[in-house]
C-alpha cells in the first residue's frame, strides 16, 4: 500500500549449505511517521532481516518481495539502500577514530553539491553544527572521535545514517552500549526523528524499551513473524510467551544422573572492561557447582554469560574473584592455570576460536594435553596419537574416513564433536560448554545431547551457555540468569519454564 | 562429481602441496643449469656450492623458519650475523682470547633477537616494522666497529683464533664442517617439529594463536623460544662463517635476510605462519643457491638475484594464498 | 593556561619542534660551525630530496597502506631517466638552447615508468590483498636487480648541463645558497596540504586509511584511492631520483638505495601513524627538519658517522612503540 514507507511480502531466506532456514514467509508493513519495534530471542532471524531490508544480502539472494513507498525495491548494495532511502545503525560502533565528528558524519557526501571537489573544513564544520543542532545531537563538530565516550560514538552512528536523509532509519539494538543518561537522550532523537515525518524500525530485546518507545511491536520467533500488537495491546506477559512459546520436543534424551557434593564454588566474580574504563562487564557473580551437574546460564545478549565463564577460564588478565575447587581454593591466572585444575571449555565460535583449521583431526583433538600422547622419553608417540584421537572419534561418532582428515573439510557437527574431543582430551572435571550446538543440524544436535549425558553420568560437572530457551530447559538441572553483568535469578528445574526465564532476564 | 572431475582434482591438489611446489623449481633450475653450462655439475662447484653458500643460508633459513612457522618474521638476521662477524674479527685482532670472540657473537646475536621479540611480542609492532628498525641498527654497528672497512684474521690475532680458523676451514670429504652442521641441525629441526611437543605447539600458535592459548598453550612463550633459536642459530652461523673465510666485512650477511624469506617461502612455508616442513625449506634454500650458482656460472649480472629474489616473493606469496583458499574453503 | 593552549601542547607537532629547538640550541653552543647558515643551508638541500619522498609516502601511509620501495623506485628512476638523457641526446636537443625541453620531456616518460611501478605495486597490496611490506619489498628487489641488470652497474655520464645546472641553483642566504630543491620540497608540501585539506579526495585518503570498511560502505572508492596514492609516490620519486642524479652529475646505480627507510623514519617522527587516517604535512616538515638535524648533529659532534644508521633505526623504534602505547590505553565509558 502507497501510505506505508516499507512493506515485504514472503521474504525467505535460506542456507542451504548449512541446512538452515532462517526466515520463512516474513510478511510486515511500517507506516510513515511511526516507530516499529523488533524483538525476538537470539536467533529468531532478526539480524537476517536487516540483512535483507539494509541491502547486504542483495537483491537475488532472498525470495520475496519489499517495497519502499509502494515501488518494488532492488537493493544491489548497503550503500545503494542507504541513497534509496534505508538508513541503517548496525549494532557494532563502528566509526573513523581519528577524524572529527563533522567528518564522521558527512563521509561520502562532504560537498552537498557531489560534482565539487574542493572543500573546506570550516563550511563543514557548520554544516555539521546545523545538522547536529537541528536533530538535537549534543556533539561538537570538530572533536576527534577517539576522545568521545561510546555513548558519544553511538549517537555519532545514528547521526551519519540521519545525514543521508531516509525516510526509515533501522536502529539494530542501539542501547547495549549505553549509559541510562545515553539511552533517554536516544530515545529524544527517534521522538524527534518522529516528529518530522522519518520512520523508524526499533529493533532490541528489551521489552521496557518496547514499551517506552514504540507505537507497534513485532515480534519474531524462528524465523517467522508470531503477532503484531498495537500500542494498546501491549502486554508484557503476552509478548514474552509469544517471543518463546513452542512446544518442547522430546529432542532431550533422558538423564538419570546422581548430582553429588559441591565441585566449584565461584564468588564474587568480576571482570573489568579490558577496553573502557571504570566499567565491569561482570560485577560481582556467585555461584556454586555440583559433581554430575548441568548448570545453564541464562541472559540475553550483552548479560555477560560468556564473560563469566571466560574469566574462569582464565582468558581475562583484569579479573578478581574467590574460586574453589572440591573445597581447596585455586588462582586461576591464565588458560593453562585453569586446564591444570581440570576446567576445560567449548567457546562459541569454533572456527574462529574452536579448531586449528591448517590441521587435521588428530592434531586438533590432542593439542590441549601433549603430555597423554608422549613416550616415556618425552617425545611424541604416533601410535598413541593414533590411539586418542581413534578413541574420541568412536566415543563421540564423528563419522570422518581416518583421523587425518582435515577439520576444514568436516560438517558443522563434526566439527564441533572435534572440539568436544580435544576439551575432553585434558581430562576435565568441569567442562564449560558456549553454545555447543549452534549452526548444527538436528541429528547432530541429538548425538551431543547424548554426549552430555555421558559425561554427566561419568562424574563431570558442566556449565551451559544456549541462546536456545528449550534447549536449556531440555539439559539443565539448574539455571543462572544474568543481566547486565549480575545475577539476577537461581531457578530450580521444576521452576523453569521458558516463560519465567525470559522474565527473569528482563529484571 | 564425475570420476574425471574427481581425477582433475587430485591432480591439482598433488601440485599444489608444499613438497612437489618447492622442488619443481629445483629441478627446473638444476636442468637448466646443467644445459647452459656443464660445469655445474662438475663435483666442485657443487661442493663449493653445499659449502659456503648453502651451509650458511640453510642455518640461518632454519632459524628463520621456526620464527615463521609461529607467525613471526625476521628481516634483521643477516645484518646481526654482519654486526656479531665483525665484531668477533674486531676483538680478535685487538688481541683478545678465543672465548671471549665467541661469547661476544652469542651475546649480540640473543640481544638482538630478543629485542625482536620484546618489540613485536610485548609492544605489538608489526613484524616487519620491527625487525627492519633492529636490521638497521645492527647494520650501522656493523659500519661502526671498522669504519666501514672488511676484517681479516690472517694476522694480529692470537694463536688460539689462528688455530680456529685452521679447525673451520678444513673441509672433511669435500664440503666444509659448516655444510655438516646444516645436514645435521635440518634433521634435527625437523625431529623436533614433528615429534616434540614444543614443535606442535609452534604450529599450533603459527596457525591461530588465540586457539592456542585456550588450549593451554603459553604463546608468547613458544614464539619468544623461536626467536630464541634464530638468534643462536645466527651466533652459529657468524662463528662458522668467519672461521671458513677467516674474515668479515661489514655487510657480509645483509643480503642473507631475504633469501631466508624467500627460501621459506618457496619452501611452502606459509609467511602467515602454522604450516610448513625442514623438506620444503631445504629445496628453498638449494632453489636460492643453485640460481646464485647459474647466475655466476653464465657470467651474468650477480644483480639478477634479486629480481630472482622478488618474483618468487610474489609467486610463493600467490601460491600460499591459492593453496589456503583450497584448504581452508569456505571456513576462512 | 587555555584549553587551546594545552591541546596544542600536547599536538606530536609541538613535542618534535620543541626537540628541534633544542637540538639547534645545543648543537650551537657544542660546536660553532652547526649554527651557521653553511650547515643550515646543507642540511635543508639533503632533507630536501628524502622530504618530496617522504611527503607523498605520507599519502599512501595516511591511507592505511605502506612502501618501502620508494628507494629502489628512485634509483632505477634516476638511472632510466638519465641514460634516456643521454642515449636520446636529450630528444636530439642536446647543447642547444632547447635543451631543457628535451630534459623535461625524458623526465615525464621516467614519471610514467614511475606510475607503473607504482601500478604494480598497488596490483599487488589492493587487488591480489598481500601484506604491503613484503610486496613492496619484493618491487624493491626486483627494481634493484632490473636497474643493475640493465646498466651492468655502468654510470650515466655526462649529464645535460641544464639539469646540472637547475639543481645547483638557489637563493642566496649569507655566504650560503638555499637550494632550489628545498624549494620544491615546500611546493611539495603545500600542494599536498591544500589537497589533504581542501579537496574531498583528500578527505577521502584519511577516511580510507581510518577505516577501509566504512569508507566503501559510504561510496568511497577505496581501490582507486590505494591506487592513487601508490601511482603518484613513484611518479614523484622518479622525478626526484632524476633530480639527484643531477646533483651529483652522474647516473649512479647507488643512487636512492638505502633511502627508504629515512623516508620512512621522516614519516613517523613526523607524526604520520602507521596505522592509516593521521598526519598532517606540518609536523612532517618538523620531523624531517628535525631527523636531519639530528643526522648532521652526530656528524659535527664528532661520533662515528655509521651511526646515523643505527640512530635511524633507533628513532623509528622509539615512534613505533609510542604509537603502541598510546593506542592500547582504554577508552572513557
Amino acid at each position: 500500500m502507497e501510505d506505508y514507507v516499507l512493506e515485504a511480502k514472503g521474504i525467505t531466506k535460506r542456507f542451504p549449505l548449512a541446512g538452515v532456514i532462517a526466515l520463512s514467509n516474513i510478511s510486515f508493513h511500517v507506516k510513515k511517521g511511526e516507530i516499529l519495534g523488533l524483538i525476538g530471542e537470539n536467533g529468531a532471524g532478526k539480524s537476517t532481516l536487516l540483512k535483507i531490508l539494509n541491502g547486504v544480502y542483495t537483491y537475488g539472494n532472498y525470495e520475496g518481495e519489499l517495497f519502499h513507498e509502494g515501488r518494488p525495491v532492488r537493493f544491489r548494495s548497503s550503500h545503494d539502500a542507504m541513497k534509496q532511502g534505508l538508513g541503517y545503525v548496525p549494532q557494532e560502533i563502528n566509526v573513523m577514530e581519528d577524524l572529527t565528528v563533522a567528518e564522521n558524519v558527512f563521509v561520502g557526501h562532504l560537498n552537498e553539491d557531489s560534482r565539487k571537489k574542493s572543500f573546506r573544513m570550516g563550511e563543514l564544520n557548520r554544516r555539521a553544527q546545523r545538522f547536529l543542532s537541528e536533530h538535537h545531537f549534543a556533539l561538537d563538530p570538530a572533536q576527534v572521535v577517539n576522545t568521545m565516550s561510546i555513548g558519544q560514538k553511538q549517537l555519532l552512528m545514528v547521526a551519519k545514517a540521519i545525514s543521508w536523509n531516509p525516510s526509515i532509519l533501522v536502529l539494530d539494538e542501539p542501547t547495549t552500549a549505553l549509559s541510562q543518561a545515553d539511552v533517554e537522550n536516544l530515545f529524544a532523537i527517534v521522538r524527534q526523528l518522529k516528529s518530522k515525518g522519518t520512520s523508524v524500525i526499533f529493533v532490541t530485546h528489551k521489552l521496557e524499551e518496547i514499551f517506552e518507545l514504540t507505537d507497534r511491536v513485532t515480534i519474531l520467533r524462528d524465523g517467522k513473524v508470531i503477532n503484531t500488537y498495537g500500542r494498546d495491546q501491549y502486554d508484557r506477559d503476552r509478548i514474552i510467551c509469544d517471543m518463546v512459546g513452542r512446544e518442547i520436543t522430546n529432542l532431550y534424551p533422558e538423564r538419570h544422573v546422581a548430582i553429588g557434593e559441591e565441585i566449584l564454588k565461584v564468588e564474587h566474580l568480576t571482570v573489568l572492561d579490558p577496553r573502557i574504563q571504570n566499567r565491569n562487564i561482570v560485577e560481582d557473580v556467585s555461584f556454586t557447582l555440583r559433581r554430575g551437574e548441568c548448570l545453564g546460564f541464562v541472559g540475553l545478549v550483552g548479560a555477560g554469560r560468556t564473560e563469566t565463564i571466560s574469566a574462569l577460564f582464565g582468558c581475562y588478565r583484569d579479573y578478581s574473584a574467590k574460586v574453589a575447587i572440591n573445597g581447596q581454593p585455586v588462582e586461576i591466572r591464565s588458560e593453562a592455570d585453569a586446564i591444570a585444575h581440570g576446567i576445560n571449555i567449548l567457546t562459541e565460535d569454533r572456527k574462529m576460536n574452536g579448531l586449528l583449521l591448517l590441521n587435521n583431526i588428530r592434531f586438533n583433538v590432542v593439542m590441549s594435553n601433549l603430555k597423554k600422547i608422549m613416550n616415556s622419553n618425552g617425545l611424541l608417540s604416533r601410535t598413541k596419537e593414533d590411539e586418542e584421537s581413534n578413541k574420541y572419534m568412536r566415543k563421540l561418532h564423528i563419522k570422518a574416513p581416518s583421523n587425518t582428515m582435515m577439520v576444514a573439510n568436516l560438517s558443522g557437527g563434526n566439527q564441533q564433536k572435534v572440539v568436544m574431543a580435544k576439551a575432553l582430551h585434558s581430562d576435565p572435571r568441569i567442562l564449560l560448554l558456549d553454545e555447543p550446538t549452534k549452526g548444527i543440524d538436528v541429528g547432530s544436535k541429538q548425538e551431543i545431547y547424548e554426549i552430555i549425558n555421558e559425561l554427566l553420568g561419568e562424574g563431570i560437572s558442566i556449565i551451559m551457555i544456549s541462546s536456545e530457551l528449550p534447549e536449556l530447559i531440555g539439559m539443565c538441572d539448574r539455571f543462572i540468569v544474568l543481566s547486565h553483568g549480575k545475577l539476577v535469578a537461581e531457578i530450580d528445574k521444576e521452576e523453569a519454564t521458558q516463560e519465567t526465564l525470559m522474565s527473569a532476564c528482563f529484571m | 562429481m564425475t570420476e574425471q572431475k574427481a581425477r582433475s582434482d587430485a591432480l591439482v591438489k598433488f601440485f599444489l602441496t608444499p613438497e612437489v611446489t618447492s622442488i619443481i623449481p629445483v629441478v627446473v633450475v638444476a636442468v637448466a643449469a646443467t644445459v647452459l653450462n656443464p660445469i655445474f655439475l662438475r663435483s666442485s662447484n657443487l661442493l663449493t656450492l653445499a659449502s659456503s653458500l648453502i651451509a650458511s643460508w640453510g642455518l640461518l633459513a632454519i632459524g628463520q623458519s621456526f620464527i615463521i612457522i609461529s607467525g613471526g618474521l625476521d628481516i634483521s638476521i643477516g645484518t646481526t650475523l654482519s654486526f656479531a662477524g665483525m665484531l668477533f674479527c674486531f676483538l680478535a685482532r685487538s688481541y683478545q682470547p678465543l672465548f671471549l670472540c665467541i661469547l661476544a657473537v652469542v651475546a649480540v646475536c640473543l640481544t638482538m633477537s630478543m629485542l625482536n621479540a620484546m618489540l613485536i611480542l610485548k609492544f605489538n609492532v608489526t613484524p616487519f616494522v620491527a625487525t627492519m628498525s633492529v636490521s638497521y641498527v645492527s647494520k650501522g654497528l656493523a659500519n661502526v666497529v671498522n669504519y666501514g672497512a672488511d676484517m681479516s684474521l690472517a694476522y694480529g690475532v692470537r694463536d688460539s683464533v689462528l688455530r680456529f680458523c685452521d679447525v673451520f676451514s678444513v673441509k672433511p670429504l669435500g664440503v666444509s664442517i659448516g655444510a655438516f652442521t646444516f645436514i645435521f641441525l635440518i634433521l634435527f629441526s625437523q625431529f623436533i617439529l614433528q615429534k616434540t611437543a614444543f614443535g606442535r605447539k609452534i604450529y599450533a600458535v603459527g596457525d591461530n594463536p588465540r586457539v592456542a592459548r585456550i588450549a593451554g598453550i603459553r604463546v608468547a612463550r613458544v614464539r619468544a623460544a623461536c626467536f630464541l633459536i634464530s638468534g643462536l642459530l645466527t651466533a652459529l652461523t657468524t662463528i662458522l662463517w668467519v672461521g671458513y673465510y677467516s674474515g668479515c666485512t661489514p655487510t657480509q650477511g645483509n643480503p642473507w635476510s631475504l633469501i631466508t624469506i624467500a627460501a621459506a617461502s618457496m619452501g611452502g612455508i606459509s609467511l602467515k605462519g602454522g604450516t610448513g616442513s625442514m623438506f620444503g625449506l631445504l629445496c628453498g634454500v638449494i632453489l636460492m643457491a643453485l640460481v646464485y650458482n647459474l647466475i655466476t656460472l653464465l657470467n651474468v649480472d650477480a644483480n639478477i638475484q634479486n629480481i630472482f629474489i622478488g618474483v618468487f616473493l610474489v609467486l610463493s606469496l600467490v601460491l600460499d594464498t591459492i593453496r589456503r583458499e583450497k584448504t581452508l574453503g569456505k571456513n576462512i | 593556561m587555555t584549553q587551546n593552549m594545552k591541546k596544542l601542547l600536547r599536538r606530536h607537532e609541538t613535542l618534535i619542534f620543541f626537540l628541534l629547538v633544542f637540538i639547534w640550541c645545543s648543537l650551537s653552543i657544542i660546536n660553532r660551525n652547526y649554527g651557521t647558515v653553511n650547515n643550515l643551508c646543507a642540511i635543508l638541500k639533503t632533507m630536501s630530496f628524502y622530504g618530496i619522498i617522504a611527503v607523498f609516502l605520507s599519502f599512501v601511509i595516511i591511507g592505511g597502506d605502506s612502501d618501502i620501495s620508494t628507494g629502489a623506485s628512485a634509483g632505477f628512476s634516476a638511472v632510466f631517466g638519465t641514460a634516456l638523457m643521454l642515449e636520446t641526446n636529450c630528444m636530439g636537443m642536446l647543447g642547444t638552447p632547447n635543451e631543457w625541453i628535451g630534459i623535461v620531456l625524458c623526465i615525464l616518460i621516467s614519471m610514467a615508468g614511475g606510475l607503473l611501478i607504482g601500478a604494480g605495486n598497488a596490483l599487488m597490496v589492493v587487488k591480489m590483498k598481500m601484506p604491503p611490506f613484503i610486496a613492496t619489498c619484493a618491487m624493491q628487489y626486483i627494481l634493484n636487480g632490473l636497474k643493475m641488470v640493465i646498466t651492468h652497474g655502468a654510470y650515466v655520464y655526462p649529464l645535460p648541463n641544464s639539469l646540472i645546472g637547475f639543481v645547483r641553483q638557489g637563493v642566496p642566504l649569507g655566504t650560503a645558497k638555499v637550494s632550489v630543491i628545498f624549494f620544491l620540497f615546500l611546493l611539495a608540501l603545500a600542494a599536498a596540504y591544500i589537497v589533504l585539506t581542501f579537496t574531498t579526495a583528500g578527505r577521502s585518503v584519511y577516511a580510507t586509511g581510518s577505516n577501509r570498511i566504512m569508507a566503501s560502505l559510504s561510496g568511497i572508492n577505496t581501490d582507486l584511492v590505494r591506487f592513487r596514492n601508490y601511482m603518484v609516490l613513484h611518479a614523484v620519486v622518479a622525478v626526484v631520483g632524476i633530480l639527484n642524479a643531477g646533483y651529483i652529475k652522474q647516473g649512479a646505480p647507488s643512487i636512492a638505495q638505502e633511502w627508504h627507510l629515512t623516508i620512512m623514519a621522516a614519516c613517523a617522527i613526523g607524526g604520520i601513524k602507521f596505522s592509516g587516517g593521521a598526519g598532517n604535512m606540518i609536523g612532517l616538515l618538523i620531523g624531517t627538519f628535525t631527523l636531519f638535524s639530528i643526522n648532521s648533529a652526530i656528524a659535527y659532534i664528532g661520533i662515528n658517522t655509521f651511526l646515523q644508521d643505527v640512530f635511524v633505526g633507533v628513532v623509528l623504534v622509539v615512534v613505533v612503540v609510542s604509537d603502541s602505547i598510546r593506542s592500547n590505553r582504554k577508552v572513557k565509558a
